[in-house]
């Protein structure tokens, strides 16, 4: 799984959100070590302080926690946390943009539930 | 604070030097050798009897045969001198050494070079003048001695490489039209005046003339001590020059 | 430690290269140093490592003179344009004389660089390939452990793979063993995420010189109809603007305004690096302003 910087938005934030994606899907389990600054700035040619600052928003929100000399792990309770705060920002993020866009196109809230419920199938 | 970092750039200098005088003795050998067989093989015994001068300025005066190699080692020294100085300077830009170390490696390793080469040659004449035909020094003055053959060949050796150096950086130091114009300068000298005046210049030195330029060339270079220190006020005149040239170098290509 | 440039300018017959040039690079930083070619980024460069002498003006380092300063100069290491290594000079030969010269040159690091570019050792370094006479100088540069890495155009003539491979061995020599870095290009977008602070140059004067995420939070696009846009850029500096039919977008010097002042229908966007140097240098009339001011 690849951070997608986007190009309007601060590096630090795209490695933070990729960060919380990769342990959201697991890819990092909780206890489990996610990859050091030196080597999160190398695979993505970016300045390790901008890294730094990335991932110390998770660690700032107990996400992940560093051990002394011997790197960062996924707090117990971490995945939890993401999903509670990716499920409160769906809303915003998702169905928002999702009712605006059926606006625009003349979709009214019937046919979109329909749609809905054709995804779930 | 200003501190120079002398010895990289000394061991840089001599090692260069040890290998470029290494080669050369190498060629000059094996020419010394094919020349000597030559000699033997294809005159019938009258060995020996073969003058090579390739000196601008011969200072011996004996009319014997020998090969005398010693000119070749100073243009060599002189060329040295031309190329070392451009090619160090930007070499030690590179490393991190400024101008001043460049000035005083090159002076101390062309001092050091020039004696240790002298020292050699000195030895090397000692074993084989008599035998060989074979003259290492560039200059041979009856009344000398060792010791003081051993140091007009040092300043002369130190000569040849401050004046290849002032050169140098006088080319490094011009605009492009200067250039030309020493250029051409220089060429019509060689060319037109040196050849015609050569002569002429050689029976001012040693015709005892009483005027004041004839006069004035005779006392510089006729007496062993005088010559000395007219090579060695030359040497420094060039140091100088080269102090002044080098402190403001611009390096660019 | 701290390399100060102050008011340095240099002329070249006809051309004014640098323009009473003031910059800074403090410890442990990585610097871009951007600017089109002919800007005046190597001759700064050049006249920091003494290689060439300013018109006027000072170069200190930590409040010392350095120009042709031997100590001053044994702090940098500069990957520069030209070669000045000796035409017969073997690339081994080259490493043993940088660890003679640089006291902390790391010769089993520089191997270690060399083998993983297929840097050939025994090559004379004028025979190298112009792309393999830059890796020659990246092994040297980033073994040197000199606590100024100076790099003009660090990755001139190599392959999409070395670039790649250099810009990562930048970070990891930068993490193991902090320098300051100066990156001198053109090519932005390659290292807008390695640069920390920003300097741009233009017809050889100093025309941004700002941590990036300032400069960059000093500027944003705005998208949307015309005659919207047209409404909300009254009074507002504008660095450029073009239009795709009603579809307008610009690019605004300032602050970025909060998403409640922005007219509903407009589309607010950061700017990149490149986004924002490509408009800075295309911006004619806002650098003769600036220049009006200065005067």
């Amino acid at each position: 799984m690849q951070p997608i910087f986007d190009p309007h938005k601060p590096i630090f934030q795209s490695i933070s959100e990729w960060l919380k994606g990769a342990i959201l899907t697991g890819i990092y389990e909780e206890e489990g070590q996610v990859p050091s600054i030196t080597e999160i700035s190398m695979q993505y040619k970016i300045n390790p302080a901008t890294a730094l600052k990335g991932v110390n928003q998770l660690v700032d929100a107990g996400l992940i926690y560093k051990k002394r000399g011997l790197g960062m792990f996924v707090s117990t309770g971490a995945r939890a946390q993401l999903l509670a705060q990716r499920q409160d920002q769906f809303f915003d993020d998702y169905v928002q943009p999702l009712v605006s866009e059926a606006k625009s196109l003349q979709i009214g809230a019937h046919d979109l539930k329909d749609m809905v419920e054709r995804g779930y199938q | 604070m200003n501190t120079l970092k002398l010895m990289p750039a000394l061991r840089y200098q001599l090692d260069y030097m040890v290998r470029a005088l290494l080669i050369a003795f190498a060629v000059m050998a094996a020419i010394v050798i094919f020349i000597s067989l030559f000699i033997t093989t294809a005159t019938f015994g009258d060995a020996g009897q073969v003058i090579i001068d390739i000196a601008p300025i011969n200072f011996h005066f004996e009319t014997s045969s020998f090969i005398n190699v010693g000119p070749i080692f100073t243009i060599m020294i002189f060329i040295t001198g031309i190329v070392g100085i451009r090619e160090d300077l930007r070499f030690f830009l590179q490393h991190g050494l400024g101008r001043k170390s460049t000035y005083l490696s090159t002076l101390l390793t062309s001092l050091l070079c020039g004696a240790t080469l002298a020292l050699v040659f000195e030895l090397l004449d000692l074993v084989f003048v008599n035998a060989l035909w074979l003259r290492f020094s560039a200059v041979n003055i009856s009344g000398l001695g060792y010791v003081g053959g051993w140091l007009l060949q040092t300043l002369v050796f130190f000569f040849a490489w401050q004046l290849g150096a002032l050169i140098s950086l006088l080319y490094y130091r011009m605009s492009t039209m200067v250039k030309v114009i020493f250029s051409v300068a220089i060429i019509a000298t060689v060319v037109f005046a040196v050849p015609r005046l050569i002569g002429d210049i050689i029976d001012l030195v040693f015709s005892n003339s009483s005027d004041m330029i004839g006069g004035t060339l005779s006392t510089l270079f006729t007496n062993p001590l005088n010559i000395i220190c007219t090579i060695l006020a030359l040497g420094i005149i060039c140091t100088l020059g080269n102090f002044m040239l080098i402190r403001r170098a611009p390096v660019v290509d | 430690m701290t390399i100060q440039v102050k008011d340095i300018s240099k002329r070249f017959c006809s051309t004014q290269a640098l323009d009473n040039v003031s910059v800074a690079f403090g410890e442990n930083k990585i610097y871009g140093l951007l600017g089109n070619n002919g800007a005046g980024k190597s001759t700064l460069l050049n006249i920091i490592t003494s290689r060439i002498f300013a018109d006027n003006g000072t170069l200190n380092l930590d409040g010392v003179n350095m120009v042709d300063n031997d100590h001053a100069l044994n702090q940098i290491y500069m990957l520069g344009e030209k070669n000045y290594y000796p035409e017969s000079m073997r690339v081994k030969d080259a490493l043993k004389w940088a660890q003679a010269f640089y006291p902390y040159f790391d010769h089993e690091l520089a191997l270690e660089i060399a083998q993983r570019f297929n840097l050939p050792l025994k090559k004379k370094i004028t025979a190298l390939s112009t792309g393999y006479t830059t890796i020659f100088k990246i092994v040297i540069a980033l073994s040197s452990n000199a606590p100024f890495l100076l790099l003009d155009e660090p990755v001139l003539g190599l392959d999409a793979q070395h670039r790649d491979m250099f810009y990562k061995l930048l970070i990891e020599c930068y993490t193991k063993n902090p320098c300051t870095i100066v990156i001198s290009t053109h090519l932005i977008a390659e290292v807008a995420g390695i640069i920390e602070h920003c300097m741009i140059i233009k017809d050889g004067r100093v025309i941004k010189d700002a941590p990036c995420e300032a400069l960059l939070h000093n500027g944003y696009t705005l998208t949307g109809p015309a005659a919207l846009l047209d409404e909300y850029l009254l009074g507002k500096q504008v660095l450029s603007h073009s239009s795709l039919g009603g579809l307008k977008t610009a690019s605004i010097s300032g602050a970025i305004p909060n998403a409640e002042e922005i007219p509903p229908g407009l589309e607010i966007g950061k700017m990149n690096l490149q986004e924002y140097f490509i408009q800075l240098m295309s911006d004619e009339n806002n650098s003769v302003a600036r220049f009006m001011e200065d005067q």
